[in-house]
């Protein structure tokens, strides 16, 4: 007899959490369409400042490459356009999905309101469309390399996917932190520029960690998009393979980072919904 | 099922907290219209939010099932740069609702006209309440919320809105605050009474009426 209590409770505990699971995923899905809404269709603009961003990046680092007469960091295989692509790709993900998820309690306070909309739902919703953006922006600049002549054929798929995917991660884990201390410090987007700032001239963007002399390397290996550029350019270039690369290192950092963002959105969520 | 199990809820004031529940247990009858009733500064616009759930306690929880509408005519939900339509479509999908019989609906009863494909920011105060108005009474809510308003707009579209919250009431339970003893005769079957010394549950709208009117 108990035992058949406890599962009937079970079960419905468990349908619970299900019918919950399927709010929360209608909530996220709607979340998306409305974010693509406002970012892309309201701003017809939104969509080529996408792909224009990093084109401009990359067109003007190879500018000054070529005009100092360095050459490519990686073999004479490696294009300096592709060496700086694969630099600003992944560099684009993790520096945006940080700094939109950042702000996305900011600019849909109004959303809150609503009992099954959670900070959580809009932070997610976010990132998810930064890490949709930047594959398609990929792609089509893949593609549009490919046209002028460029080809390459990416060494391997799976690994360049697997790092995509963790410095994504890293971007949502910062962004969810950021997020939550914002709620306390309202300048804090200051500070954190500035540390995003110091982050895109240690991450590897024109520079490998190999080039980097001993004692300077030794400081940039603890900054974590380093590492994920790293792995990222190994699996997309036959040719190179990094020596520095630490990829213990860059998950350790990223779990804990989740971890700590996770915790902070969730002790700040009554803070969200009170601003 | 709403349910508030050891609910505490304060503001931070400068001469103290002042507490609106401390530790709060209520199950709310299930299919029954309810009336709060409490002086200005009780708490029980802040009870509404929280039953909603755009407020979340102190501490203790608050369970809910089904769907619970927010105050009725509240249109802080809104968007201001998305158009009617497009906050309407966002609110069927977090709600779960039919797009094309809402947009229907709604299309019908907010006259909004042309200003329904214009972005929020560009409407009244008065079209933004009667969009949020006409999508409270086109959701399938299985509760109604009311803080005061009950209908929005000049005295014939106010007309209208009480004729179909009448309507919607009879399929639909109600929660509602109000000061008017008439509309919470019409509409109420239990009362919680909010006064300083704490809450008391009336199932006698009569009886909490002249308590209330002994505060």
């Amino acid at each position: 007899m108990t035992v058949c209590a406890v599962n009937l409770s079970s079960m419905i505990t468990m349908n619970l959490t299900f019918r919950r699971f399927k709010t929360q995923c209608r909530v996220i899905h709607a979340l998306l369409l409305r974010e693509t809404r406002t970012r892309f269709d309201r701003n017809k603009l939104g969509y080529l400042w996408a792909l224009f961003e990093p084109v401009t990046y990359v067109l003007a680092l190879y500018a000054v490459f070529a005009a100092i007469g360095r050459p490519s960091p990686i073999g004479s295989e490696l294009d300096l356009a592709l060496f700086f692509l694969t630099g600003l790709i992944p560099w684009f993900l993790f520096a945006h999905t940080a700094s939109k998820t950042m702000e996305g309690i900011n600019s849909n306070k109004a959303l809150l309101t609503y009992p099954q909309v959670t900070a959580f739902d809009v932070l997610v919703a976010r990132a998810i469309l930064e890490l949709v953006t930047i594959i398609i922006v990929f792609v089509l600049l893949l593609l549009i390399f490919g046209y002028f002549g460029f080809t390459h054929r990416i060494d391997n798929f799976l690994e360049l996917a697997s790092a995509f995917f963790t410095i994504w991660l890293l971007g949502l884990a910062m962004g969810f932190l950021n997020s939550s201390i914002k709620l306390y410090l309202p300048s804090f987007n200051q500070t954190y520029s500035a540390i995003q700032r110091f982050l895109f001239f240690t991450s590897g963007i024109f520079f490998t960690a190999e080039m980097l002399p001993p004692n300077i390397r030794e400081i940039a290996l603890y900054n974590p998009i380093l590492h994920g550029i790293e792995w990222f350019r190994s699996a997309f270039f036959h040719s190179y393979e990094s020596y520095h690369l630490d990829k213990s290192f860059l998950f350790s950092i990223v779990l804990i980072t989740l971890a700590l963002g996770l915790a902070a959105e969730h002790k700040s969520r009554k803070r969200a919904r009170q601003l | 099922m709403i349910e508030f199990q050891n609910v505490t809820k304060s503001y931070p004031l400068s001469s103290g907290r002042q507490y609106i529940l401390r530790d709060f247990s209520f199950q709310f009858p299930e299919g029954k219209n309810l009336g709060i009733l409490g002086k200005n500064g009780s708490g029980k616009s802040t009870m509404l939010r929280l039953i909603a759930g755009s407020e979340y306690p102190d501490n203790g929880d608050i369970l809910r099932e089904g769907k619970l509408s927010w105050p009725l005519g509240f249109s802080g939900g809104f968007s201001p740069n998305l158009t009617g339509e497009e906050n309407l479509r966002f609110i069927c999908r977090i709600y779960d609702a039919n797009i094309p019989y809402v947009s229907e609906y709604v299309k019908d009863f907010a006259e909004l006209g042309d200003f329904f494909y214009e972005p929020i920011r560009n409407y009244s105060n008065g079209m933004k309440s009667r969009l949020a108005f006409g999508l409270s009474m086109a959701i399938d809510f299985e509760v109604i919320l009311v803080d005061e308003i009950l209908g929005v707009g000049d005295s014939s579209f106010r007309k209208k809105c009480t004729e179909h919250f009448k309507k919607k009431s009879e399929e639909s339970s109600i929660i509602m605050v109000s000061h008017e003893m008439n509309t919470i005769r019409n509409f109420c079957e239990s009362i919680l009474l909010f006064d300083k010394g704490g809450i008391t549950v009336f199932d006698d709208v009569e009886e909490a009426i002249t308590a209330y009117g002994n505060l």
